[in-house]
């Protein structure tokens, strides 16, 4: 998936912005990425504006340490300018017997760096007639031309579902958790200083007991009503003695 | 759209699955589970022939089952009482839970001694089915008050200590 951006330095030709950095050209706000190759040749072609770049010009510039046949060059001169909409090649003139030229000269312009939604390769592909038209989701890319919603791809649906199943098991996780914290909790006793309880009374349908501390923070005395009767239970860290209060 | 029902979707089945968690924890767990472990403590309870030490060690090793074990020995704390020292060993079942009161029953209640405890407690002790009813407390995460009415209808607070 590429995000395309038509970043500076960019240049007007004809009808076309054309971002040398990031191979994006843009006509009527639609941005469109060219492959390497044709960026690569752009470019050259840019650099030797107002003169005539040859085949060997192309070869050296484009293909250094490889191999690259006339057939090869043509077929590249003829993908730019399908990509550059110049069937009738107002845009790059063949001079015979010598090479290409841009035929309007490349102008800088200034332009604030703009974006558009990422394309698919797929539909990159499609632009440039190199993709077989079965692929091609129509509803997919009339949302995409909406400009609102990504593509589909499978990695992404893999994605969605790898975020669905996590997110599945945190909240298996989570459910557990809340249970563990607010099901079966312990009903506490009731904990005071001993100043507070020595003046405490507890009502005689108290349910929960009061249980004194003392300096160290230990359960001394704990306070309770059974049936009406209240009751004072002292614990001296090992034995338990209640009695009536 | 087909997004939108896609995310509805799996926002459902986050929901279901929180849901499900919570049972799992509700049915592998019950009211007892905070409580397993060994506990022991000690409490002194007033008789007529005098006041006698009941040493109490519960072992709940059965959460999901919520029954537990009890050892409780018993011996005179005044020291000119007849000395004798009795065990008496139960498995109990939690039975009845109502409020915050838990109903026990008693069962493979064993004895060591009985006719000594019996004669110092003037009655004839249980054998099985005998019902506890009680109350517990948290104090802290290692230690709880549980406060008892045994089968004679004596009532009993005792202070229990998880040990590791």
């Amino acid at each position: 998936m590429t995000k395309l951006v038509l970043e500076p330095p960019v240049y007007l030709i004809g009808d076309y912005s054309y971002s040398k950095t990031s191979g994006v050209v843009s006509k009527n706000n639609v941005l469109t990425q060219l492959r390497a190759k044709e960026s690569a040749l752009l470019n050259v072609l840019i650099e030797h504006f107002p003169n005539t770049l040859s085949r060997d010009q192309i070869v050296k510039e484009l293909y250094e340490g490889s191999y690259a046949t006339d057939a090869t060059i043509n077929q590249l001169v003829k993908r730019l300018r399908k990509a550059l909409d110049d069937d009738q090649r107002s845009l790059i003139r063949t001079i015979p017997k010598q090479g290409y030229m841009l035929t309007t000269a490349p102008q800088p312009i200034e332009i604030e760096p703009i974006a558009t939604h990422a394309i698919h390769p797929k539909y990159l592909n499609c632009e440039h007639g190199s993709v077989n038209s079965s692929e091609i989701n129509l509803e997919e890319l009339q949302r995409i031309a909406a400009g609102n919603i990504q593509p589909n791809t499978p990695n992404q649906e893999r994605l969605c579902g790898a975020f669905a199943v996590i997110g599945g098991l945190v909240a298996l996780l989570l459910g557990y958790t809340f249970g563990h914290f607010t099901l079966y909790t312990p009903n506490y006793i009731e904990r005071t200083s001993e100043i507070e309880f020595k003046n405490a009374v507890l009502a005689d349908d108290a349910t929960t007991p009061l249980a004194s501390l003392n300096a160290q923070g230990d359960t001394e005395t704990i306070y309770l009503v059974d049936d009406g009767i209240h009751i004072i239970c002292t614990y001296n860290q090992v034995v338990t003695t209640c009695k009536t209060k | 759209m087909q997004n939108k029902i896609r995310h509805f979707a799996i926002l459902i089945a986050w929901i279901v699955c929180a849901l499900i968690g919570l049972i799992v924890y509700q049915w592998s767990n019950t009211p007892t589970t905070p409580f397993t472990g060994f506990w022991s403590g000690q409490a002194i309870a007033e008789y007529p022939r005098g006041p006698i030490i009941i040493k109490t060690q519960l072992i709940i090793d059965d959460a999901q089952g919520e029954s537990a074990r009890l050892i409780a020995q018993f011996l005179p704390a005044q020291e000119e009482n007849e000395m004798f020292q009795s065990t008496v060993t139960t498995s109990i079942n939690v039975i009845k839970r109502q409020d915050k009161t838990l109903t026990f029953s008693l069962s493979d209640v064993s004895y060591s001694d009985k006719a000594n405890l019996e004669e110092y407690f003037d009655r004839t002790l249980p054998i099985k089915g005998a019902i506890i009813t009680g109350k517990a407390w948290a104090i802290e995460e290692d230690e709880i008050f549980i406060y008892l009415i045994l089968p004679f209808g004596e009532k009993m607070g005792v202070v229990l200590t998880r040990h590791d």
